[in-house]
């Protein structure tokens, strides 16, 4: 073995190593490098209890009320499993619809019910033009035989 | 310049990387023995070159067997690539050559650019989501790649510096940090501007963000630690042990969107499944993409031809430069 291999096999070595020990690091923190816990995780008790913490999940179609203040709105979290009511009193992200992604960060209380401080939109991959949300959007009234 | 264009076609990714690699096969022991005899900093331009090759040539006919039979001119024709590939590991050869590149790359640069500007500005359709803003994935997009990309290529450069022990490596890789932390910043950056309408946040702490925020800090810590020690042989080292430590990162945030959840959407464009975004958007994107690759190429070779200059300035070669000479004359 030349001393050039060596080094080389040292480099190589040493990634391996490091790619290891990285993996078995993100590993251990896996529960604490998620952002969000989905509704369904909430119901299988592993989000943290008394603390606050941020579920993700869609809002649910129909679900959006808006108390007369025009700031307080109520809406429900779901992943299409379990629901979760969330309440909550600020300015929506202009990304924010019913049917679409959503993060929001509060606290459960003993009857389930969420109470968010803070409410991000998740927005998803799809970037599409509005023709094409529109003919997506078409396709779903008309499954739902619904006449204007 | 005699790179062969259909390996630089297929290295694509690494076109930056091929001048001056030694990555090619070495055919037969003869022609091995002979690298091994090359001082490390080779230095053949002139005659050195050319009598190495005429060695070359002559060990082949004595010892290769495909000397004597009907695969000889193909054994010179490989033989004489790997020349010249050496050939490039010199600054000294490097340096002109960069020269030479450094205007193609900036016209395909300004040529993808264009292109790209216009698609993204006229030709694209706007977002049904999210209105007009979405436009900031043409930057946003082809900076957070490059800035990856970016750190790949010097690590690479780094590994081979470190085996090889050969200078034109560390200075490639310090050439290309500042355009990769100029790229991790741009990312970061355009993240902010879109998350805070889109989102409703400029910054949240979750795997993708944090973890492109890493990248921007070890692109800072490799030029810090490169600039805070003055042999540049010793700094090339440092730099490249932290290089390589760094490049686990690169796969983190690579995959943080699809390992956690997190508030950063997934992967529009992914190699294993078509696009989830309209065909002129993918397009606009993708020239976009180029056009910073270009860029960076460019940008870097500029800044490498730089760093030769400032640590190669004892070698007679560089005060026989007509660009060192004039100016020499002038002063």
């Amino acid at each position: 073995m030349k001393p050039r291999h060596k080094r080389f096999a040292l480099i190589g070595g040493g990634l391996a190593v490091l790619a290891l020990a990285a993996a078995l690091v993100l590993n251990a923190f896996q529960s604490n490098l998620v952002f969000f816990f989905t509704p369904t995780q909430v119901a299988a008790g592993e989000a943290p209890k008394g603390k606050a913490f941020r579920i993700g999940g869609l809002v649910r179609d129909g679900s959006l009320k808006r108390q007369p203040d025009g700031l307080t709105v109520q809406f429900i979290v779901t992943d299409t499993e379990k629901d979760i009511p969330v309440a909550y009193s600020g300015i929506l992200p202009d990304l924010f619809r019913e049917g679409k992604g959503v993060v929001a960060q509060g606290k459960l209380d003993e009857n389930g019910h969420f109470t968010a401080t803070e409410v991000l939109a998740k927005h998803d991959e799809n970037y599409m033009p509005p023709e094409a949300q529109h003919a997506v959007d078409e396709a779903h009234k008309a499954a739902r035989t619904v006449q204007p | 310049m005699r790179l062969k264009a259909g390996s630089g076609f297929l290295f694509g990714p690494f076109s930056l990387c091929s001048a001056g690699v030694l990555s090619v096969p070495l055919p037969g022991a003869p022609v091995t023995k002979l690298i091994e005899l090359a001082p490390l900093d080779w230095r053949p331009l002139g005659s050195g070159a050319g009598a190495a090759f005429e060695r070359l040539q002559r060990a082949l006919a004595r010892h290769g067997p495909q000397g004597r039979t009907g695969l000889g001119n193909r054994t010179h024709y490989m033989n004489n690539r790997i020349i010249n590939w050496f050939k490039f590991a010199s600054p000294q050869t490097f340096y002109p050559l960069a020269g030479r590149m450094i205007p193609w790359f900036w016209a395909l640069a300004a040529a993808f650019g264009l292109a790209g500007l216009y698609i993204s500005f006229f030709v694209a359709p706007t977002d049904a989501q999210q209105g007009e803003g979405y436009r900031i994935i043409f930057i946003h997009v082809p900076a957070s790649w490059m800035s990856m990309f970016i750190y790949l290529v010097m690590a690479f450069w780094a590994a081979l510096g470190l085996g090889f022990n050969t200078r034109l490596s560390g200075m490639m890789a310090s050439a290309l940090a500042p355009t990769g932390a100029l790229m991790a910043f741009l990312s970061l950056w355009t993240g902010a501007l879109w998350g805070k309408p889109m989102w409703g946040a400029w910054w949240v702490w979750d795997a993708r963000l944090t973890s492109e925020l890493i990248l921007f800090f070890l692109y800072l810590g490799f030029i810090a630690l490169q600039s805070a020690i003055d042999d540049s042989r010793r700094a090339d080292k440092a730099g490249a042990v932290l290089a390589l430590v760094g490049v686990v990162n690169i796969p983190i945030i690579y995959f943080s969107v699809k390992w956690w959840n997190t508030l950063h959407q997934g992967a529009s464009v992914s190699l294993t499944r078509s696009p989830s975004m309209a065909q002129t958007m993918l397009w606009g994107m993708l020239l976009m993409a180029l056009a910073f690759w270009m860029y960076s190429i460019a940008v870097s070779l500029i800044r490498v031809r730089a760093i030769i200059l400032e640590r190669e300035r004892h070698a007679g070669w560089v005060e026989a430069l007509p660009e060192i000479n004039g100016r020499m004359d002038a002063a």
